[in-house]
Formats: structure tokens, C-alpha cells, sequence
């Protein structure tokens, strides 16, 4: 029997369908949450507000949303706010990744400009529109928190995927700015996933391994990681226990990015 | 509340008062049976039985300074024969030298003694547990540690030089503690900002003078408290934390990352 800490509180999450986002959506549920999830899978979305209503019993909210198109996201805030009037939790998680194995020099402008979009943009146009309203509720002693879902390549950059890492890592800034801006109201903090089987693998994990052993990585605490690692982080930073905590990134996977070897790409001998 | 630490031990260090004595409270409601190690016998001894009498735990104090190695290894040995499934190390006693303006005009003496009790003293803590602590069978891991740092160990703070360079060593010994333990035993450190505690002695104007000396900037816009911290350790405890390792945890209302950590010079641009 889980403390429903989130009883009478909404939550916001990006990326909702599937990943991280289905698995924090799950958590917050159960743990009292009522729910908008965005995604831009319609179908997927569905199928996941469904289950996740008739699993928890609580409401579950579907909006279809390009998070990289600002007309989209406006009109997803404002229609989220008019059925939640307390969305306390905002989990900026929408992302994807594209060609792998491409490095800076030779990676193509579509791509660029898709990945900066969706990543980099997308979330920064979410907290412009989330933040708003959010800032115009009344809990106490904080309006509402935000998560947002960088990634450990944001801290690492690595050469195979360079604009997700370049994404990424504007992400981290964003959170610091975000978390400056919206003090002392609102807190603001990063996450930073390492290697966990998801829809980004194409939720394979012989494909996950193979990319990590690409790059040389060494994990020291010797195994993958699961969407629940990344879940139990999120639902930290969604309690009060973390209220005093803002502008800061916490890596999740498995000590990579602090004491262990990351993603690499050296031809050398020395 | 949910009991994960049922069934497991914890040992505090510096668990007398200030944030030791949140972390046992906050470990003993959870189910854990505890070790409180401290150099105050006193304080010790009063702590332990308010802890066992509030909690219902076991509650076994230890008396023992940290810097001293054959008062460590004594210390561990009698502390796993009381407990034999001390799962959860809180490396945290520790202690300011005082304020100043000239880091040069802080004593030998002084220096040696802020050294051998912060960053010794966890230096041996660690030593002594983890040998013993590496032998349990729990699953997935065989235990956590946790070491108090401190925000000036990130972001040095020049008013107290020594205690800013023993903190910025923890950091850095936590992660080679985390590197050297994995993958069976966690290891993470917690840096707390400006948090009332016997550190300002209990007294909040002394804390905000000292805050206001510095010039310090909290984003958050509060004061800092023990609670603060104790809330993360009690994440850093419990298995929702598992996959987490060599990081450092800042608690600190955002001062040393989005807002302005103590400084003491004047300039004009």
C-alpha cells in the first residue's frame, strides 16, 4: 500500500504513452495523481490512458501534442489547465533520437533541426506555457514542481549520437534557468537516464547492449538499468522530501556518468 | 509510514545531534536498529535513549573520536557485534574551525585536526565498516553509505578555508569509496547548505549573520533545516536509490548552482 502523497494534485507528463513517461504516469496514479498525458502517438495514448484508468481508478487525461510546434503546445496547456486546475507535477520527458553512429561533422541539417526541436525546444516551449499557469496556483510552500528528462549523454556527449547529446545537454541548461527564474515558487530539477530498455533501443535490449558496448561504456554498478530506477528517481523528486532541491541534475544509471566509464569513440594507443 | 529498514541495522556517526540525530530518528521510525557513534558522551547517551524510547528500536551508542584509527577499528568491531546487519553507514560527524578572513592566518594545529576529523575520520569510518560490511548477504546490495559533505566542498567557501577543502576531499573520497565498493555496495554523498543545527549553535541570527556576511543568495528564499537534508538521506536509504552511485546529493535551496554561494572580497567590477 503506496502513500498517496499526491492525493488532490495533478500531473503533467510529455511523452506519456510509453517509456518513462507510461511508467511515472503508472507511479503517480497510484500514488493518488489525477493525469494528462501528451503524447504524439494517438493510438498509443489511448491504449495507456485506458489502462492506467481502469488499473488505478483515477482520470486519466489524453492529448495529442507536437511538442516542437508552439501552437500545439499552447493549446495543450490550455486545455490541460481547464480540465486540471491543479497540475502540481510537470514531467518534461517528450524526446526522440535519431541517426545513431553519425558523427558532428558528417550529421545532416533535417536531422539537426529535428532533434534541437523536439528535445531542446519542445521542452522549453512546455515550461513556457505549463509554467504560467502553474505559477498562478495556490499549494503551499510550492506552487509545483518540474522534472525534466535529460539524459546522461547530456553530461558525457557522445560522438554517436551527437545532436541527441547536444539536446541533451541543453537540456541541463534549461533547467538551470528554468530553476533561476521560477524560484522560489516552483522548483526545477534534471534527470539523467543512462541505459534503460525502452522505445529510443526500439525497446530492444540486444540493440541497447550493442550500442553500449560501441561505446566502450563500463557501469560500475554492473547491470542495465529498468524504467522503474527511473521511476523511483522521478517520484523522489515529485515528494516533498525534495522540496529544498532546485537547478540540479541527478544521474540514474548505475554510477556511468560519476565513477564509471561513458559512451567513447578514441582510435588511440595512448 | 513504510518500514523498509526492518530487519536492517544502521550506524550514524556524529549521531549525537544536528543532522546525525534526524538521520536515526528518521532510520528508527523506518524499522532500523541503530548504532549512534559521537565524541560527546553526554549528548550520546541522551540521544540514544530518546530515540529508543520514541521508536521502540534498539538504540547502542558508541563512544569515539573518528580521527583516531585504533578508536575506529574498536568502534567497528564492537558496533557488528551489536549489530550484525548493519546495512546503512551515515558518514557524517564532522566539524567547522572557525571564521576567517585570511586563510593563511588559520593555525597548524588547526588545519591538522579540521583534516584528521573531516576527511580522516570518514576516510577510516569507511574502512573499518565496509570490510565487514562487504561480507553480508543482503540482495541486491550488501549495503549504502552515505557521507555528509558539505555545499562548500562544491563551490569553496573562503570564510572557512580549512572546513571548505576537507568538505571539497569528501567529495572526492566518496567517489573513489563508490568506485571501489560497486557494484555491492552504494556510495553517495549529501552536500547541505545553511541548515540550523549546533554548527550556529541552535541559533538561527547567528546563522543568518553568517549567511548575510557572505553575502549568500538562496534561490528557494528560506532557511535551510535539518529535516532538509535528513529528507534525502531517508531516499539514499531505501532501495528507490539503488541504481544511484558516486554522486554528489547538493541540498541546498539552489545557492551553489542557480544562486550565489558566500564570498567575502570587494570589487568594483
Amino acid at each position: 500500500m503506496v502513500e498517496k502523497y499526491l492525493e488532490g494534485k495533478g500531473a503533467l507528463i510529455t511523452g506519456g504513452a510509453s517509456g518513462f513517461g507510461r511508467g511515472v504516469a503508472f507511479a503517480f496514479a497510484e500514488r493518488g495523481a489525477e493525469l494528462v498525458l501528451v503524447d504524439i502517438k494517438e493510438e498509443l495514448l489511448e491504449e495507456t490512458c485506458n489502462d492506467i484508468m481502469q488499473k488505478t481508478g483515477k482520470k486519466v487525461i489524453p492529448v495529442v501534442c507536437d511538442v516542437s510546434d508552439s501552437k500545439c503546445v499552447k493549446k495543450m496547456a490550455d486545455q490541460a489547465f481547464d480540465e486540471l486546475d491543479n497540475i502540481y507535477i510537470l514531467f518534461n520527458n517528450a524526446g526522440l533520437a535519431t541517426t545513431y553512429g553519425v558523427d558532428i561533422i558528417r550529421v545532416g541539417e533535417k536531422a539537426w533541426d529535428t532533434t534541437m526541436n523536439i528535445n531542446l525546444k519542445g521542452q522549453w516551449l512546455v515550461d513556457k506555457f505549463v509554467a504560467r499557469k502553474m505559477n498562478r496556483q495556490e499549494f503551499k510552500p510550492l506552487r509545483g514542481k518540474i522534472i525534466h528528462n535529460s539524459s546522461h549523454y547530456g553530461i558525457v556527449l557522445s560522438p554517436f549520437v551527437p545532436i541527441y547529446s547536444i539536446s541533451k545537454a541543453g537540456i541541463l541548461a534549461l533547467n538551470k534557468l528554468v530553476a533561476k527564474t521560477l524560484a522560489p515558487y516552483i522548483t526545477s530539477n534534471a534527470i539523467a537516464p543512462g541505459f534503460h530498455v525502452t522505445g529510443i533501443y526500439g525497446n530492444r535490449e540486444d540493440i541497447m547492449l550493442q550500442v553500449m558496448s560501441d561505446g566502450e561504456v563500463k557501469t560500475p554498478l554492473n547491470r542495465i538499468g529498468t524504467i522503474e530506477d527511473v521511476v523511483n528517481l522521478v517520484l523522489f523528486l515529485a515528494s516533498e522530501k525534495s522540496d529544498f532541491i532546485t537547478g540540479h541534475c541527478f544521474p540514474i544509471d548505475g554510477g556511468i556518468t560519476d565513477v564509471g566509464v561513458p559512451s567513447h569513440k578514441l582510435d588511440v594507443n595512448i | 509510514m513504510d518500514k523498509f529498514l526492518e530487519g536492517k541495522g544502521a550506524l550514524i556517526t556524529g549521531g549525537a545531534s544536528g543532522l546525525g540525530r534526524g538521520f536515526a530518528y528518521a532510520y528508527a521510525q523506518r524499522g532500523a536498529n541503530l548504532v549512534l557513534v559521537d565524541i560527546n558522551e553526554e549528548l550520546l547517551e541522551e540521544t540514544c535513549k530518546k530515540v529508543e524510547k520514541e521508536t521502540n528500536q534498539n538504540v547502542i551508542p558508541i563512544l569515539c573520536d573518528v580521527s583516531d584509527s585504533s578508536q575506529v577499528q574498536i568502534m567497528a568491531k564492537q558496533a557488528f557485534k551489536e549489530l550484525d546487519n548493519i546495512y546503512i553507514l551515515n558518514n557524517n560527524a564532522g566539524g567547522g574551525s572557525g571564521f576567517y578572513k585570511d586563510p593563511f592566518r588559520v593555525k597548524d594545529e588547526l588545519f591538522d585536526k579540521t583534516i584528521a576529523l573531516n576527511l580522516k575520520g570518514q576516510w577510516l569510518v569507511a574502512k573499518e565498516i565496509s570490510k565487514k560490511m562487504k561480507r553480508q548477504t543482503f540482495e541486491p546490495l550488501a549495503g549504502k553509505i552515505i557521507h555528509t559533505a558539505s555545499i562548500a566542498g562544491v563551490k569553496v567557501d573562503p570564510g572557512i578555508p580549512v572546513y571548505s577543502i576537507s568538505k571539497a576531499g569528501v567529495i572526492a573520497m566518496m567517489q573513489i569509496i563508490a568506485q571501489s565498493l560497486a557494484p555491492r555496495i552504494t556510495v553517495n554523498a549529501i552536500s547541505p547548505g545553511y541548515h540550523l543545527t549546533g554548527a550556529y549553535r541552535n541559533n538561527l541570527d547567528v546563522m543568518k549573520m553568517t549567511m548575510d556576511e557572505g553575502n549568500v543568495k538562496t534561490p528557494l528564499n528560506r532557511y535551510g533545516t535539518v529535516d532538509d537534508v535528513v529528507n534525502v538521506s531517508i531516499f539514499l536509504a531505501s532501495p528507490e536509490s539503488n541504481f544511484i552511485t558516486g554522486h554528489n546529493f547538493i541540498v541546498d535551496g539552489g545557492i551553489v548552482e542557480i544562486g550565489v554561494p558566500a564570498y567575502y572580497f570587494k570589487s568594483d567590477v
